[in-house]
């Protein structure tokens, strides 16, 4: 809880002389602009931009530079906002995780309902001004990526099975596909096959984090896969991902949808990858699979698959717009 | 969490200060918002007007 909340719940300020400021204090509005930002998940929506702006700039065709930059802060608004409903439902487990204990609803910044609104009225908004800017299909992606991130992933799978990343990952891979939609209004083949990479990219990614962060989903009881099936489980599954995610990566060099460029890209950066879910998986552990390096492996690889998921979408932007 | 109204104690000075700063930054964030909105409309508006009066004036097919 922040300073002024924490003081006025403790009661600190009985008996100091009254301010003008008792209405506004009765209403509780602790939060500052930045906590609503925040609500908005930025970190994400980083890599959601970049890959929207990559599925944008591997689609055929044009779109007028002004709506492209509309387009493309839609979907960072859709997913920030997605992300605001994520943190209105989970508030309960977020106040129990370290990691999220001190995100504005948890700490009393920002009340509950106002997130639910918040996230609600971005949502729309954001659909809305993509429709108006671009076309109804992509607005009707970025409609189906929202409710796919908050009812399926958020509502259903987080709390009920530890395959919920796997399934969830799909909330994540639909940016390059709405940016595709809104340069050319219909789907094809390479939209698809990059929303494949993302969903492939997910578990290994995630599973890395979950496994020198799973103290936290324990203690807020969420079913991560090192919580319910063990750390050693996990790095099998991590391997098994990445062994199904290469060969992926490498269909649109070899349907010649993309150069080689990308190719080469995907072939060494994929091996890499292949190398650091092998060092995981063969991380020093005891008998129940704790690590005995202090996840270090696991830190790397989660590290590495950020920097592999930007170098592989920058190669096939970059790839496409050469061609 | 917040104390029920009936049991909330009155600010102090500084603490209605600190409210007072949040509440101007929550408005001036308010204020670029609904101004990038309205940036976003018109440029929205220019833009698919000005393609539309390209194909009428046959600049553009």
């Amino acid at each position: 809880m922040n300073t002024v909340a924490a003081a006025v719940a403790a009661g600190e300020g009985e008996g100091a002389t009254p301010s003008p400021s008792v209405r506004e204090a009765t209403e509780l509005t602790f939060s500052s602009a930045r906590d609503w930002l925040l609500m908005l998940k930025p970190r994400v929506m980083t890599l959601v931009v970049y890959s929207g702006l990559a599925g944008m700039l591997a689609a055929p065709g044009h779109l007028h530079p002004v709506l492209a930059v509309i387009a493309i802060l839609c979907i960072a608004i859709g997913a920030g906002a997605a992300g605001a409903l994520n943190m209105w439902y989970d508030r309960d487990i977020d106040a129990v995780m370290r990691r999220t204990r001190k995100r504005p609803i948890p700490d009393g910044r920002i009340g509950a309902d106002d997130a639910l609104a918040y996230g609600i009225v971005l949502s729309a908004g954001s659909v809305l001004v993509m429709w108006l800017a671009t076309n109804w299909a992509a607005a009707l992606g970025l409609a189906g990526s929202i409710l796919f991130y908050v009812l399926v992933y958020t509502m259903w799978l987080k709390r009920r099975t530890a395959q919920n990343i796997v399934i969830g990952g799909a909330a994540g891979a639909f940016p390059p596909v709405i940016g595709w939609l809104a340069v050319t209004g219909t789907l094809d083949v390479m939209p698809l096959l990059m929303f494949g990479i993302i969903f492939l990219w997910t578990p290994p990614h995630f599973w890395a984090l979950s496994l020198f962060a799973h103290a936290d989903y324990e203690r807020a009881g969420v079913p991560m896969l090192p919580v319910v099936a063990g750390a050693r489980e996990t790095r099998r599954q991590v391997v098994i991902y990445t062994l199904l995610m290469v060969p992926f990566t490498l269909l649109p060099w070899v349907m010649g949808l993309s150069g080689v460029i990308y190719g080469a890209t995907a072939l060494i950066l994929g091996a890499w990858f292949i190398v650091s879910a092998v060092q995981l998986w063969r991380d020093a552990q005891d008998e129940t699979g704790v690590s005995l390096t202090n996840d270090k492996p696991a830190k790397a690889t989660f590290k590495y698959s950020i920097i592999y998921l930007f170098a592989l979408f920058g190669a096939l932007a970059i790839d496409a717009v050469l061609r | 969490m917040a104390p029920s109204p009936a049991k909330r104690p009155p600010l102090t000075r500084s603490e209605s200060q600190v409210l007072a700063k949040h509440r101007r930054g929550r408005n001036r964030a308010m204020l670029v918002a609904l101004g990038v909105v309205a940036v976003l409309i018109y440029a929205i508006a220019i833009v698919k007007l000005g393609a539309s009066f390209s194909i009428q004036l046959g600049l553009h097919s």
